[in-house]
């Protein structure tokens, strides 16, 4: 199989990863560790959030204002066979905080990141990126986790009977 | 727009291959044989696309205080479109068929005649119009080799990824999971890399 052919193969693991973080946002109340230098920080889901399937026609429920992650509609599309397609989440580390949508195929559109504090071109594309390179290497540090777990034994086993039995479960909102 | 000022939305990409060792010489040639061109009203063309300052789109001459900042190569790739609109194009075809009738002093023209008006119509208001111009932004760190491209337009990031690699010869891949693990993104194992070939999706209605 060549390349494009393993990447098509594989989509699927954009809208299990959003929603493994979903279902991990509330099972471990935001806090998640990648260890090295980034270490820990909290990722909540915040007031917009889109789940849909591409085996069942393509229907989208798009969620919008207030917490939809933890409402009852949300977890009924799951329950539906639906996935997590885009969210927009919220990360802070320290006193940085980082804002933005995530799309399945790992594209962000309206990232907020902390204030660039350079004046001149040089530095603000510098200190851009480097917030930038932040935000990838947490959302790389989860998706390494997830990606892990989900080629790991444990994944049957543990993992997947969990998450579905909060799938099953009502929504705490 | 967006590697120095402005919204933050874009597609990340991985540049495969090696720089070139004296890549400042190498890339200032092929950046300015793929900086952008005007489209020629007198052509058929409609879109043109191609390389342009970062900071001010309509500056297309690129020397490498304009795309070297520290460790990153930044440009713009700017997008031109001169196209006719449907309606204009009708309504002024119109206008001189009636007066090339109006001066043969007949009432109908043939086939060939609209045509040939049609086409010199075209070109006159192509001549008159001012293309429209839109530029988005690429960072590509030169260490790490991580791109991103200020759009998530599918159709925009083929025709970024086509460009970039006949500019600078090497090879774009999209940031997927699956690449993002095969080119060693996210530090996994290579026997996790070969087992996600063959994971099969999961069902959250348990059924699978």
């Amino acid at each position: 199989m060549d390349l494009v052919d393993l990447v098509n193969r594989t989509q699927f693991l954009g809208p299990e990863f959003l929603t493994w973080l979903w279902y991990r946002v509330e099972l471990q109340q935001g806090i998640f560790d990648i260890g090295g230098e980034l270490g820990a920080f909290e990722l909540w889901f915040d007031d917009r959030l889109v789940v849909g399937s591409a085996t069942m026609g393509a229907q989208e429920n798009h969620f919008k204002g207030g917490h939809p992650a933890s409402s009852a509609e949300a977890r009924t599309a799951l329950r539906l066979g639906k996935m997590a397609n885009q969210a927009k989440l919220r990360i802070v580390r320290a006193s940085a905080e980082w804002s933005f949508v995530l799309k399945d195929d790992l594209s962000v559109s309206g990232v907020k990141i902390p204030a660039v504090l350079g004046r001149e071109d040089d530095e603000q594309l510098d200190e851009r990126m480097m917030l930038l390179d932040q935000l990838d290497a947490m959302l790389k540090g989860l998706l390494a986790q997830f990606l892990m777990l989900r080629t790991a034994p444990e994944w049957q086993a543990d993992e997947l009977p969990a998450l579905l039995a909060w799938v099953a479960s009502e929504a705490s909102a | 727009m967006g590697a120095f000022h402005g919204s933050l939305t874009y597609r990340q990409f991985f540049v495969q291959g090696e720089l070139p060792h004296d890549f400042r010489t190498v890339f200032a040639a092929q950046i300015a044989d793929n900086a952008f061109k005007d489209i020629d009203p007198a052509s058929e063309e409609e879109r043109a696309l191609g390389w342009c300052s970062p900071k001010f789109a309509l500056d297309v001459d690129l020397h490498q205080g304009h795309w070297l900042y520290n460790d990153h190569l930044v440009l713009g790739l700017r997008i031109d479109a001169l196209k006719v609109p449907g309606p204009l194009l009708k309504l002024h075809t119109e206008r001189v068929c009636r007066e090339t009738m109006a001066e043969q002093g007949s009432d109908t023209l043939n086939r060939y005649q609209k045509a040939q008006i049609k086409e010199n119509v075209k070109l006159e208001l192509r001549s008159r119009m001012l293309p429209s111009v839109k530029s988005v932004d690429f960072v590509w760190t030169l260490s790490t080799g991580l791109l991103r491209f200020w759009s998530a337009n599918d159709k925009l990031c083929v025709e970024f990824q086509e460009l970039f690699e006949r500019t600078f010869g090497l090879q774009l891949k999209a940031d997927t999971p699956y690449t993002a693990a095969a080119f060693g993104r996210l530090g996994v194992d290579e026997s996790v890399v070969e087992r996600l070939a063959t994971l099969e999706p999961m069902l959250l209605t348990g059924e699978g």
